[in-house]
């Protein structure tokens, strides 16, 4: 077991736990911020995205302990950013999710996109969310939404 | 709560208000026994409630699973309507197996269709009740007084009064036997497109599903299961899991109940879920792989191949259609194949038990609460009136929450080791032990006669019967009706007519798949439609017009004028003849759960075989919309749904097990592949009907179509693939 001292949504946490735990399971069963999902364990679907120093990572497959002296924002920290309130209310505005499960990860992975990418295209937003699975199809919506949020930032 | 138990069907709404002041109506939702059986009496039961509080709290009951089909916004949008207050008022609780909500499975696309009448019917007697409470307070009469927005109104004068006020004195009155209902004209809900009311919360990380409940004191826990269908568990050595940290216990699951619907499995029971995966993980077993040990998918097509032989029992026959078929000069005999498919939705299976001497409560994200109800009481040996199911939000369903597996294997484990635990699958539990879409075979036969007009039409469908592969007993001379789904009730005027159904159970572990055995009697159904056209020369789309023209004709609850109108407006919609430049387009149409769809895809194909799908036009009959925007939601789903079963990764079977594991060979479709889809709603003054399925059905057909249009090489056996595409494998 290893303490550890992270820093998820701007606050300080310190868990012990066993250093090779994915990050997913710290951020649910430790930290209670079960808003990230767990969808496949081996980073094939992006249910479990975060950002780790602003960049899109999977957390079902990263250790615990690379996350010490970084920053993580979850889906319960998104609307602090300006980038992440702005797709919240777009994807309410086009009202995106079905059953939601995968939405956390494809706001995350928009967050990432439109940090680097102001106005994206159909194109980037197909590379950027390609890893993005949704099995329930809300895929035009998300692409939308995308663009919303783009306009209004 | 104080209410009665069996009500008369007239008199189907209850005033069950007690002391307390608040006004309370039970009221009843037909519903089938039970969804999981093909058609059978319908019955009313109380099913729902609404309460409406002193403090102008509006509380229903939803007693439906909300798997992102979005019931949680269509039921209180039906209530609201006729009760005149803004959906925002309506709060949604939603009801577990203790309520008596009478039944509260969710599947076969039936919330709506089933809810509708009963709501406006409650909504309507509650409005009525309020009104006559305001009349008498004012001491005027009725006709005088408005229900508006929350308030009851005198109209042409200022007073109102909200409806916590009232409704002291309006639980006390009669309840209204049949209480006027809006006129579509009146509606300020009902047909107008919302957003759902759990949006926010599901994209801000604060909506709980199953996967993130907890209770104090909670294990969790990881199970490894059978590889092979119907495998034992000979020995196992668990001493290294044991030395995981926070490996709590390891044991076999001992089952009492004969359930089908557990493999043999050991449990793996921890302080966090991490160490009880890595100690699932390094579990030695030695299995007996019994009698599947060799199967593969290749064994069971050989069993279809000689099973299609049989004579099989005829859902529906018309004319003589053998005799018909051997006669005519222009014929065609076409075999499709349709694969296992998974349903993988997204939240893996999980469920949340706690099995205490005073009683079982179950949390989760669960289709049919009371056959897990009653499956848990039968494998612990106690009354079904100790056990409690709860229902949380679904990440996904599409009929795998359906089956009460997973809750079942939680409360054996929770059972043994006394305290509450949260089972959690991994993805390759789900992909590996599901239950899948049955594989299917189709013999299909037609004829032209010598004018080359439609002369017959056959269709044998050849495949395991999900209710009789469980329950033997559900299966009644050798048909399965609901195998016969989109099949018995063909639409197509053929003057020769056989549909037949030839059961031939496997091993494999089959279940209820969105849409059940429409997506491969349509798929079957519709392609063969288009090789007929083929055949006589003429359009596809002008074919199956022709063969759905003429008078209304009913065939089980569905009517032709229906079909055909959706069909016309497809065609309309989605430019059928008129393709973009290099693009080419396919055609299908289908009817199911009451409601009926028809789409055009329009794709263009690369030599290699690669093709792109570029649109999808769907046009849908489901009677009154009361939400579209939910409506739309659900036909981009399950055209989403189909495509990945279409053209993606399916289930096969070798050496007794799934092939697949996880999405990267189980793959679905991918947002840069995902194609425009454009959606029309026509406007009807139907009943409402389901929506969840009935756009799934035409997806690989059109598609299908589509590619033959572009390269004269027809699919007939899904998956598509590239090399059927460019007609270098045999399809």
């Amino acid at each position: 077991m290893a303490k550890l001292t992270l820093n998820v949504n701007g606050k300080t946490y310190t868990v012990d736990v066993a250093a090779d735990t994915p990050v997913l399971w710290v951020l649910r069963d430790s930290l209670k911020l079960t808003g990230t999902k767990f969808g496949c364990g081996m980073a094939q679907c992006g249910s479990c995205t975060i950002l780790l120093d602003g960049v899109a990572v999977r957390s079902c497959t990263m250790p615990v302990s690379m996350l010490v002296g970084r920053k993580v924002i979850t889906i319960e920290g998104v609307a602090e950013s300006k980038i992440g309130a702005a797709l919240q209310k777009a994807w309410l505005a086009e009202d995106v999710p079905q059953c939601g499960y995968c939405q956390s990860g494809q706001i995350m992975a928009a967050v990432a996109l439109l940090s680097k990418n102001p106005h994206p295209g159909d194109q980037d937003i197909n590379a950027a969310l390609n890893g993005q699975l949704c099995r329930c199809g809300t895929y035009q919506r998300i692409r939308k939404a995308i663009h919303l949020a783009a306009a209004e930032v | 709560m104080n209410m009665k138990k069996s009500i008369s069907r007239r008199n189907f709404i209850i005033n069950s208000s007690k002391a307390g002041g608040a006004l309370m109506l039970t009221f009843a939702l037909p519903l089938k026994k039970s969804p999981l059986v093909a058609a059978s009496e319908t019955d009313f039961e109380p099913n729902a409630f609404i309460r409406i509080s002193q403090d102008n709290e509006i509380t229903l009951w939803v007693a439906r699973s909300d798997m992102g089909q979005g019931v949680r916004t269509a039921l209180p949008l039906i209530l609201a309507e006729e009760l005149e207050v803004d959906l925002d008022k309506v709060k949604i609780e939603q009801a577990d197996t203790n309520r008596d909500c009478g039944k509260m499975g969710t599947g076969g696309s039936t919330s709506v269709k089933q809810s509708y009448l009963p709501l406006r019917q409650a909504g309507a007697a509650a409005r009525e009740m309020l009104i006559s409470a305001a009349a008498n307070r004012w001491k005027i009469e009725r006709s005088k007084c408005i229900a508006e927005n929350g308030f009851i109104i005198h109209r042409g004068n200022s007073r109102k009064l909200s409806y916590g006020e009232l409704v002291a004195e309006a639980a006390v009155l009669p309840v209204p036997e049949a209480a006027p209902l809006k006129e579509k004209k009146d509606f300020k809900l009902i047909g107008k497109s919302r957003g759902h009311l759990d949006t926010f919360a599901r994209i801000s990380g604060t909506a709980k599903y199953g996967i993130d409940l907890e209770l104090p004191g909670m294990r969790y826990a990881s199970v490894l299961r059978a590889p092979v269908f119907g495998a034992k568990i000979k020995s196992f050595d668990d001493a290294a899991s044991r030395s995981i940290a926070g490996v709590l216990e390891v044991f076999k699951i001992e089952r009492r109940g004969s359930g089908v619907l557990l493999s043999e499995g050991i449990a793996v029971v921890a302080e966090n879920y991490w160490a009880a995966y890595k100690g699932r993980m390094l579990l030695q077993v030695d299995w007996d792989l019994g009698d599947n040990e060799k199967l593969g998918s290749a064994d069971i097509r050989k069993q279809f191949i000689a099973d299609a032989k049989k004579t099989g029992v005829d859902a529906r026959s018309v004319g003589d259609a053998e005799k018909a078929f051997t006669g005519s000069e222009k014929k065609i005999e076409s075999i499709f194949e349709v694969p296992f498919a998974s349903h993988s939705p997204f939240e893996p299976m999980n469920c949340l038990a706690d099995v205490r001497p005073d009683g079982v409560d179950i949390r989760g994200s669960l289709q049919s609460p009371q056959w897990v109800q009653s499956e848990i009481a039968r494998e612990l040996g106690i009354e079904k009136t100790q056990v409690t199911v709860h229902v949380s939000l679904l990440g996904g369903g599409f009929g795998r929450r359906l089956e009460p597996d997973v809750a079942n294997e939680a409360a054996l484990i929770s059972k043994k080791i006394a305290a509450p635990v949260k089972v959690i699958w991994t993805r390759e539990d789900d992909t590996q032990h599901g239950l899948y879409r049955p594989a299917s075979y189709h013999v299909l036969q037609g004829a032209l006669d010598k004018k080359g007009k439609p002369l017959v039409f056959s269709h044998k469908i050849v495949a395991p019967s999900i209710s009789g592969w469980r329950w033997p007993d559900a299966v009644k001379n050798g048909l399965d009706n609901s195998m016969m789904e989109g099949l018995k009730n063909l639409p197509y005027n053929f003057p020769n007519l056989k549909l037949t159904g030839v059961i031939s159970n496997t091993p494999v572990h089959c279940g209820w798949w969105r849409s059940v055995y429409n997506s491969q009697n349509a798929f079957a159904n519709e392609v063969f439609m288009d090789e007929l056209a083929r055949l006589a020369g003429q359009d596809p789309f002008e074919f199956r017009l022709a063969l759905l023209a003429g008078p209304n004709r009913e065939l089980d609850h569905y009517h032709t004028h229906r079909l055909r109108k959706t069909l016309e407006m497809v065609a309309k919609t989605g430019n059928w003849g008129k393709p973009a430049p290099g693009r080419f387009q396919g055609i299908a149409c289908h009817a199911c759960f009451s409601s009926y769809a028809a789409e055009i895809m329009e794709i263009s194909v690369e030599k290699s075989g690669a093709f792109r799908l570029h649109k999808v036009t769907c046009v849908v009959d489901c009677g009154t919309v009361i939400n579209p925007n939910g409506v739309r939601a659900q036909v981009e789903g399950a055209i989403v749904y189909g495509l990945s079963a279409a053209v993606k990764d399916t289930i096969t079977i070798r050496d007794g097990r799934v092939e697949q594991s996880n999405f990267h060979d189980y793959r679905i479709l991918r947002i840069d592949e995902m194609p425009a889809i454009e959606v029309l709603i026509i406007d009807s003054e139907e009943a409402p009907t389901g929506m969840g399925e009935p756009a799934l059905p035409p997806v690989a057909a059109a598609l299908s179509n589509a590619i033959f249009a572009a390269t004269g090489n027809r699919i007939r056996k899904l998956p598509v693939t590239a090399a059927a595409i460019s007609g270098s494998s045999e399809s």
